[in-house]
């Protein structure tokens, strides 16, 4: 058999890496980064998407800082983010941490049983939240009811509940995806490591909060950056459920932007220019908030 | 300022002259029933010419591509209309893709810029950005048209007037083709008012106040609306004008076409904010309203835990499927004079039209001219009242007894409604268009909290401040 030489063992490993990494690069080039560098340009032009463009220099950006509704979007939104992200992993850590370390019988069950809603349609789960918060034939109201304390409640319908309605909704979509993503994390974690701290008479909770979360760290770090992303780009539910109202109370960013690129029932004007410095802005935040996130929690890795 | 658009207001009173019809049957006429094509197919192969009689080939194969809006009339009647005309025209046929979501595909197709891609005939109302972008086919041509069933007579001739008015063009053409009207108003269930004597035809605001008390007093929330979609408008969006009538402001209508006085604080606009808001107050409008799209809205009026709901006349279509066998739709309009003379101004205006595509082959932009003229045949406007619900914009549709005996319950309730009362068919058409982020920022800001007004929940005039100040500055930045 004829012996490889280096030169040609170095052109394979080449090659492979090229036909490795190409296609993906240049599906991530044309699909992502060239959409997102037309934004750019985009962001400087008076443009419905469909008429001649017009170059306006920094008026979009400039209406951008005095547009009261950008304001309250992005407010709804960190309000989300400061509740959503917190709720989501601690139900997440505790949930992947009872199935996995007390190893009960139904441990599958439950795990398919958290993770459902995933294989839900957004459209699906919007629906079925829309009728739990139905003001008058809604499963929240009827449970009131039964208990005695209220049950007529417009949850969607009123300024004050509709935004805090919607982030139940958001923690039951994202938990199953994250109980599973922290068992399978909790489960590399060597046994040794708990059996010996056990020795030790740890806790349970100590153990928890001692071993498994430090250990956990980075995978944590991910979620929360997933979360983050998730939280602020998507606009899905508000949509379907409350457009946004009433009177701007669910009001967020993406949505204001879609809206504003792709018109409204009531009012089909079209303009993809300041869309697009509103889709500029939601990158910048989402750096700005990735970045925080960063800094607030340590990148040190743990081996194990 | 864009100088143009629309319908401007408008008496459609030959809209009524034909719903009158249908409460009186046959008024003598005969009936103009359509005319066997003779380009039909019923001629010979060896004598036949190879071409229609008007004048297109009969050998040229050629699909039209259709974006069609599926929503409240549905897409039967469609299919019928499109299985009629093929089988006059074999050589065509259609490409359809419905969706209730249809303009936002149409809008994307648009914007990717590629003509081929994009749907020959489309459903449409907004049109100003698809003419300024040179997108769209004039179809000021059509209504000089003869339909086969129209003995001679144009297009422009035998519509309800209002849709094809020469002043009112964008741009100098008509862009628009009409396929149906709505007419909006109060709809409720006739039994539930007939077991509670409840009046069916308030002729005041007093008069309505006065059934919305009596609605509540038996338990039963007297209206109920969308708020998601804010429906509505359908029943207080053209209040303003009977007001501005009973203030004696005869400038109201210029200033309404034009943008050229306040609109949203106008003293008319105020008052009737005001109005509803109080009617919120007192729970004469449910405040479930405010989160509600408008299935579940028409639902509780199905069954009967709210007495009103605002709503178009496709209502009776759009809930056959969830409607009890015996229900009925009854209508009324809501008055907000005190005056009885002052007349009713029913929500009126074009609830389906479609637009051609401009960059198409010649011969396929003559077939959907072709096409879109078969959809105002009577044949196929009786299709479109059995199957859709809708009302016939053919002015000589009520001729044929037949065909108003055959109109629907609601279509009956809706003309007793207005042979029996002082209205105007109110189009609420502008003459100039404003396109700018402050517009669409003004009525966001209005339209947002119109549900919370409503309701009750919130003090009407600063929203409306707030919408006028951005309207204000949209109509300044149009006139530089």
């Amino acid at each position: 058999m004829k012996t490889l030489t280096r030169t040609n063992i170095h052109i394979q490993k080449t090659v492979f890496l090229l036909l490795a990494v190409l296609p993906p690069f240049a599906a991530y080039v044309l699909f992502t980064l060239y959409p997102n560098v037309l934004s750019i340009y985009y962001s400087f032009l008076d443009w419905n998407g469909i008429g001649e463009k017009k170059y306006i220099g920094l008026d979009n950006y400039i209406r951008l800082f005095q547009d009261p509704v950008v304001l309250n979007a992005l407010k709804h939104n960190l309000i989300l983010v400061a509740t959503v992200i917190p709720i989501t992993l601690i139900i997440s850590l505790v949930l992947a941490d009872l199935l996995v370390n007390r190893q009960y019988k139904e441990n599958k069950f439950y795990k398919v049983l958290f993770f459902f809603p995933n294989v839900l349609s957004l459209v699906v789960i919007a629906l079925i939240w829309s009728f739990i918060y139905d003001g008058t034939f809604g499963l929240l109201n009827s449970v009131l009811r039964v208990l005695g304390i209220g049950g007529d409640h417009n949850w969607l319908g009123s300024p004050k509940t509709a935004l805090a309605s919607t982030i139940p909704l958001y923690v039951w979509c994202y938990v199953g995806f994250y109980v599973v993503i922290f068992m399978n994390a909790m489960s590399a974690i060597p046994k040794t490591i708990y059996e010996s701290a056990t020795l030790d008479g740890i806790t349970s909770f100590q153990r928890f909060t001692k071993i498994t979360l430090p250990l956990m760290s980075g995978i944590i770090r991910v979620g929360m950056i997933f979360l983050m992303l998730n939280v602020i780009k998507g606009f899905e539910y508000m949509f379907i459920m409350t457009k946004g109202g009433p009177g701007g109370a669910t009001e967020v960013i993406s949505l204001y932007m879609f809206n504003l690129a792709f018109g409204t029932e009531s009012l089909s004007q079209h303009f993809y220019g300041y869309a697009s410095t509103i889709g500029m802005l939601i990158f910048v935040l989402l750096v700005l908030l990735k970045v925080v996130i960063d800094k607030v929690f340590s990148k040190d890795s743990v081996e194990f | 300022m864009k100088s143009k658009v629309k319908k401007s207001s408008l008496l459609v009173f030959s809209a009524l002259t034909v719903l009158l019809a249908a409460c009186s049957g046959n008024n003598g006429n005969n009936p103009a029933t359509e005319s066997a094509n003779p380009t039909n197919g019923n001629t010979p192969a060896a004598e036949a010419p190879a071409v229609y009689d008007n004048g297109l080939p009969k050998d040229e194969k050629v699909t039209l591509k259709v974006g069609f809006l599926e929503a409240g009339y549905g897409r039967e009647w469609f299919d019928h209309a499109t299985a009629l005309f093929t089988e006059r025209y074999p050589n065509v046929t259609f490409d359809i893709t419905a969706s209730p979501k249809i303009p936002d595909l149409i809008t994307t197709k648009a914007a990717a810029g590629d003509d081929k891609d994009m749907f020959d005939i489309l459903y449409g109302l907004a049109y100003t950005e698809f003419v300024d972008a040179n997108k769209l086919e004039p179809l000021t041509d059509i209504f000089q048209m003869k339909p086969s069933d129209g003995g001679g007579k144009t297009l422009d001739e035998l519509i309800v007037p209002g849709y094809n008015v020469p002043e009112q063009y964008y741009k100098g053409e008509n862009w628009l083709f009409p396929i149906a009207n709505y007419i909006g108003g109060m709809f409720y269930d006739q039994k539930l008012f007939e077991d509670n004597g409840w009046n069916k035809s308030p002729k005041t605001y007093d008069e309505f106040l006065a059934l919305c008390e009596a609605i509540m007093s038996k338990g039963i929330d007297p209206i109920v609306y969308s708020g998601l979609y804010n429906y509505s408008i359908f029943s207080f969006d053209t209040k303003v004008f009977e007001l501005a009538i009973d203030n004696g402001n005869k400038e109201f209508r210029n200033h309404y076409e034009n943008y050229s006085g306040p609109e949203f604080t106008s003293a008319e606009s105020v008052e009737v904010y005001n109005r509803l808001y109080d009617m919120g107050q007192k729970g004469y409008i449910s405040k479930q309203s405010v989160g509600m799209n408008h299935t579940q809205s028409q639902m509780l009026a199905l069954q009967g835990k709210a007495a009103m709901v605002p709503s178009g006349d496709w209502i009776e279509n759009e809930m056959k499927e969830s409607a009890p066998e015996d229900f009925e739709w009854g209508y009324m309009a809501v008055p907000f004079s005190n005056n009885p003379e002052t007349p009713i101004h029913i929500n009126n205006g074009l609830s389906y039209a479609f637009q051609i595509w401009a960059n198409k082959p010649d011969l396929t932009k003559q077939w959907a001219k072709q096409f879109l003229v078969s959809l105002l045949t009577n044949e196929v406007q009786q299709i479109l009242v059995d199957k859709g619900g809708a009302f016939p914009l053919r002015s000589d549709f009520m001729d044929d007894s037949a065909r108003a005996a055959n109109m629907k319950p609601l279509q009956k309730s809706i003309a007793t409604y207005m042979s029996e009362n002082n209205v105007v068919l109110e189009l609420k058409s502008r003459k100039v268009v404003l396109n700018s982020p402050d517009f669409v920022a003004a009525n966001k800001h209005v339209q947002d909290n119109t549900a919370l007004i409503l309701t009750g929940q919130k003090e009407p005039l600063p929203i409306l401040e707030e919408g006028e100040r951005l309207l204000q500055k949209a109509v300044q930045e149009a006139g530089k």
